[in-house]
């Protein structure tokens, strides 16, 4: 049974190499005359990623193009509990050829950049 | 949580920062109506204008319903109070409000906060989206608006509705906020005004841009940052900018209320100052220089106490001056033992004279961009004007005939004098106002007017105060004469002003970066832990304290010593 992401509330299959990274956000930042690191501990965020399949439906392509502004990507973590972050999309919806399959119609090698926008 | 404990980490918390303008039309009195209300409090013209009452979370089913854990209570009607929080004004779902607001003088314009609800408000033609504050021009006694919700699953929430601007920014919104704290160490001192510049994330252009253009300089602008339990007294400063929108970046500047010391003159006057009284008497001058500014102390120290018994008195002829000048010059020039006049600003108005101690620790260790940069020694004082600098001022025993007019009844006069002159009176008229050198009177009736003074005039003329070896600096003396204090053992010792204090001042200034603490000021005395191990006692001259991506740093300048 396939695993979905969600974006905007609509599903999406979860990328085969979906490995989200955490990330920790710093500001204030000094080094000391002793060479030292000094700075003040914001929060941590979801590194950016890159999501790709090797094929998804014209349907969820869609959904991809249809991003716009933030978007809201929920997702099941490490932690086994569903996140909901705000992503804005950092690249163009890349894909190199298309199918149709019993009359729907499949997109090869789909691949978009994703920024999340939450710091926690 | 506390700044202390956060800023002995090299990791630390970040920085809750919380700023905004305050700008509430004081002595104003709302009366509410409207129509269209699901829900309002019965006393709404008082619950509406209270904002610090908590909104009331009751037994609500729009949306997705209320929480099962305890915190909503059933609905009912009634005076709002500040236990039981308030309703505040609720639409219908999906519905529409329409209020009818009405001063009881003219306003610039109304805040109103929204606790819930997605949608627009309109009011004389202009349209704004709902957020958690709406700033809508008035510029009358009555202003109607209506607030409509765009979800037919919510309703709209007011939550309170306020007389004048009120702006609150947080981390969330806060591009920067940079607060420049000063004061003047140096061996020819003058005053520093304190700043602030704030940058906020503000995307409600249509919404205040016709109200930035109503806020006067008197806007108030407040700060304060910390930890939840443990956060800085608020500091207030006022525009001294056009406040701007652009590109959805709110940007507002303002100084500390010090900057009014320029705009206000000290008139001139002789003051007798005796011995035992002289240290009150001179920080009473202090306190009343600045008061007479304008400025609005936060504290005060009490004053000093009587001190030995003396029968001495000394003369003192303060000349016209600006306030920043003569605050400055006696700050400067009355550091005797542990009297030590002090007036700092930066957002918290305050005076004391005793001499500080050491207040913070900073550890070089936790520091960049360390640096350290002697000023030139100044060794001695002098000045060209006539009267020198210890001059000691003596008054006459008689009073002088200074003029004598006839004149016409309620007509206005002034007489100036060519000398210095007190306890200037007046035959058969009212004085209007008076200084060492003149006098404006109102004639009471057609006859003549007399004045008499007596002649206050300086003994010796010492123009040069050597105290070491160093440079020449010339002063222009705004006091001349000078007072002494006397000790319980019956000492006498000068007091003011003391040009020998200027000699006692280290040379030695210096600066570095460091994580800042909101609660420091200008003047505070830390003790500076060298690297190598040694320990320095300095005075902090000013803090440029920036808060930006959600850290906050500080560059601050010092100089050694108790200055």
């Amino acid at each position: 049974m396939a695993d979905y992401i969600t974006i905007d509330g609509y599903g999406v299959y979860r990328p085969p190499e979906f490995t989200l990274e955490r990330e920790d956000v710093y500001a204030g930042e000094i080094i000391t005359c002793t060479g030292k690191l000094c700075a003040d501990l914001v929060g941590w965020r979801y590194a950016d990623m890159t999501l790709s399949w090797d094929a998804l439906p014209q349907s969820m392509v869609d959904t991809l193009i249809g991003m716009s502004g933030a978007s809201q990507l929920a997702f099941t973590d490490a932690d086994g509990t569903t996140h909901t972050e705000s992503v804005i999309r950092t690249s163009a919806v890349y894909m190199q050829h298309r199918d149709t399959v019993n009359g729907t119609t499949w997109w090869r090698n789909v691949e978009v950049s994703v920024r999340f926008i939450n710091v926690h | 949580m506390s700044i202390s404990t956060e800023n002995a980490k090299d990791i630390r918390n970040s920085m809750k920062v919380f700023c905004g303008i305050s700008a509430r039309d004081e002595g104003v009195n709302l009366t509410v109506t409207q129509s269209g209300a699901a829900a309002i409090d019965s006393n709404i013209s008082t619950s509406i204008d209270t904002e610090e009452w908590d909104m009331r979370v009751v037994t609500d089913l729009q949306g997705t319903g209320f929480p099962l854990d305890g915190t909503a209570v059933w609905y009912s009607t009634g005076a709002a109070t500040e236990d039981k929080g308030k309703l505040g004004i609720r639409s219908h779902v999906g519905g529409t409000l329409f209020v009818t607001v009405s001063a009881s003088s003219t306003i610039g314009a109304v805040t109103v906060e929204f606790s819930r609800g997605t949608g627009t408000v309109t009011c004389n033609g202009e349209t704004y989206e709902i957020a958690e504050k709406v700033i809508i021009p008035v510029g009358s006694t009555t202003a109607n608006f209506s607030a409509s919700s765009d979800d037919i699953t919510h309703r709209v929430e007011i939550a309170s509705i306020t007389p004048g601007i009120s702006i609150d920014f947080t981390n969330d919104d806060l591009v920067s906020c940079t607060l420049d704290l000063r004061s003047n160490l140096s061996l020819e001192p003058t005053w520093e005004v304190s700043s602030i510049e704030i940058q906020a994330y503000y995307p409600y252009e249509g919404n205040v841009e016709n109200v930035l253009a109503q806020m006067g300089p008197d806007t108030q602008i407040y700060y304060y940052a910390g930890y939840p339990g443990d956060y800085s007294p608020r500091r207030y400063f006022y525009l001294s900018d056009v406040a701007t929108v652009s590109e959805n970046i709110l940007l507002l500047t303002g100084e500390d209320a010090s900057a009014k010391l320029d705009a206000s003159t000290a008139e001139s006057a002789v003051m007798m100052v005796s011995a035992p009284t002289a240290a009150r008497q001179t920080y009473n001058k202090f306190v009343q220089t600045i008061r007479n500014a304008g400025v609005k102390l936060l504290s005060r120290q009490a004053a000093p106490e009587e001190s030995g018994t003396s029968s001495v008195v000394r003369a003192q002829v303060y000349t016209e001056s600006s306030a920043r000048d003569l605050v400055a010059e006696m700050m400067n020039l009355c550091r005797i033992g542990t009297f030590w006049l002090t007036f700092v600003d930066a957002g918290r108005p305050t005076v004391y004279w005793s001499k500080p101690t050491s207040k913070w620790t900073i550890k070089e260790e936790d520091c960049g961009d360390v640096s350290i940069m002697p000023d030139r020694k100044i060794g001695k004082a002098k000045t060209t004007n006539s009267y020198g600098l210890y001059t000691r001022m003596l008054r006459a025993s008689k009073a002088t005939v200074l003029d004598e007019s006839e004149v016409k009844a309620n007509t206005i006069h002034s007489v100036y004098f060519d000398g210095w002159f007190m306890n200037i009176a007046v035959t058969n008229a009212r004085i209007v106002s008076y200084g060492i050198d003149y006098v404006t009177y109102t004639a009471l009736k057609d006859g003549k007017c007399r004045v008499t003074g007596r002649r206050v005039y300086a003994e010796s003329a010492q123009k040069v105060v050597t105290y070491g070896t160093g440079k020449t600096v010339e002063y222009e003396p705004i006091v001349y004469g000078y007072s002494v204090t006397v000790d319980s053992g019956g000492t006498h010792h000068h007091l003011f002003p003391y040009y020998q204090s200027l000699g006692t001042r280290s040379n030695v200034t210096g600066s570095f970066t460091w994580k800042g603490n909101p609660k420091m000021q200008p003047r505070d005395v830390f003790t500076f832990q060298r690297l190598d191990g040694t320990s320095e006692t300095c005075t902090i001259e000013s803090i440029v304290m920036v808060h930006e991506g959600g850290g906050t740093t500080a560059v601050i300048t010092y100089r050694k010593g108790i200055c």
